[in-house]
């Protein structure tokens, strides 16, 4: 049999086994808005709780004075549960995370920005930080029969980015407030937040006077995600595809503008 | 703005250009264009590897979700199949590492008989069910999307030496199953008989 003759009896077999009316574009397009806004918003929403908590919060007032809000770190106590971290969840406390469930419209810069009504802080060409996505949520009120607590959802640009190997999804939401950002931890043996492996140490570390929420996987260990409010009140969180170095963590982050 | 594309006023390769351009854009119409555009040569490699329609859906739906997310590194000058079935076939390969497949190629092994294509159709589904998953992919790739050996290697990552000998042993293993006795099929089917 010739090269020819196996490419014909393939070729044939393949295009009699698949009819041409086969169709997968509904499908693909319903998985679009609902797989991408998804990445690492479990482990992210921890940090985001901060942005109710701090909408709501009436701590007093407190200026930034040229770099970002001041954070607290709001340490909820552990509800022990048999298993792995990982399947232990926060109280209920931490239960009012304004999570986007409805999926996030792709969009561009200049039109998320539209939307959002504020500027979206981008990085700097230098960081090598490629733009792969922009998603735009509108504000979520709180739906009907809520628990006590819950908060709406602040409009939320997600953008992707490629960085430093690998890729980074960041969500920037507008706290009108002049609150400092509370950031909720898991009380266990210390400020702790859930990561891809398990429960890592959060810590605040003020660069240039600006504070910094960062979420490791170890004590000192890479930086898996970071939180902070800027002096124009948006709540930036960044969450790492792959847990990076400090310095290539900050490098991402004080190159926004 | 006018994203959605008009067939009949352009050719497929201008479609397929500007469902690129526009998904780069962050418009989500151009996935549309380019789902239309290749989602059966896709659906019908993918079936080639993991031989199981549902399944070939499934990695195609999941490909093009991947285009999505990789849009941002494909580089315009460059032609997108290649591009776009290195995805698909690597979706594929990697569908089929997941699955537990309990047979192959069932669902064509127990078509209705009495088609004038049926014996065609058995033996190819067995002999393409000998191979492995790679093998399988490596056939799809040359025989079906007529890719040669160096974009082969390139699509599946491996080195061209590995790629031409999984081919020739996935060729030598086809032919053999397919040129046993009686089974002159190809040259029937071909002939249509």
């Amino acid at each position: 049999m010739d090269e020819s003759t196996l490419r014909t009896s393939v070729t044939m077999f393949l295009d009699s086994a698949v009819p041409p009316d086969a169709d997968v574009l509904e499908s693909v397009m319903s998985r679009v808005p609902s797989r991408r806004p998804q990445r690492g918003f479990p482990r992210g929403a921890v940090l985001v709780a901060a942005v109710a908590a701090a909408i709501l919060a009436t701590l007093g007032t407190v200026f930034a004075a040229g770099g970002n809000f001041p954070i607290h770190l709001n340490l909820v106590p552990f509800a022990h549960q048999e298993g792995s971290a990982r399947s232990k969840k926060p109280p209920d406390a931490a239960s009012s995370i304004p999570v986007v469930k409805t999926p996030s419209v792709p969009t561009t810069l200049a039109a998320a920005e539209a939307s959002f009504g504020h500027h979206v802080l981008t990085p700097s060409s230098s960081t090598g930080a490629e733009l792969q996505a922009v998603y735009f949520q509108a504000a979520q009120p709180v739906p009907a029969g809520s628990k006590p607590g819950q908060t709406p959802t602040p409009a939320t640009v997600t953008i992707q980015y490629s960085y430093a190997g690998s890729g980074l999804t960041m969500w920037e939401m507008y706290d009108p407030s002049s609150a400092p950002l509370t950031v909720d931890a898991i009380n266990e043996g210390g400020a702790k937040s859930k990561t891809s492996s398990g429960l890592g140490p959060v810590d605040i570390e003020t660069v240039r006077g600006s504070d910094y929420a960062l979420v490791r996987t170890v004590a000192g260990g890479p930086v898996e995600e970071m939180m902070w409010k800027t002096a124009g009140g948006i709540v930036v969180t960044v969450q790492f595809d792959s847990p990076l170095s400090t310095s290539l963590a900050f490098a991402f982050a004080t190159a926004l503008n | 703005m006018q994203l959605l594309l008009d067939p009949a006023r352009k050719s497929n390769v201008e479609d397929e250009s500007e469902g690129v351009a526009a998904l780069q854009r962050g418009d989500i119409r151009g996935l549309a264009v380019l789902v239309r555009l290749h989602q059966l040569k896709a659906l019908r490699a993918a079936f080639g590897i993991l031989g199981n329609r549902f399944e070939a859906e499934d990695a195609v739906a999941d490909s093009f979700i991947k285009v999505v997310e990789k849009i941002g590194t494909y580089e315009q000058a460059r032609p997108f199949e290649p591009w776009f079935y290195r995805i698909v076939v690597n979706t594929a390969i990697d569908h089929g590492r997941m699955a537990r497949r309990e047979t192959p190629f069932a669902e064509v092994l127990t078509d209705e008989t009495g088609t004038a294509d049926f014996d065609v159709r058995l033996q190819v589904a067995a002999a393409v069910r000998a191979l492995s998953d790679e093998e399988r992919a490596v056939v799809v790739l040359r025989y079906y999307l007529d890719f040669d050996e160096r974009s082969i290697a390139k699509i599946l990552q491996t080195p061209l030496g590995t790629t031409k000998s999984r081919l020739h042993r996935a060729r030598e293993r086809l032919r053999r199953e397919l040129s046993e006795p009686n089974q002159c099929w190809a040259l029937s089917a071909a002939e249509g008989v």
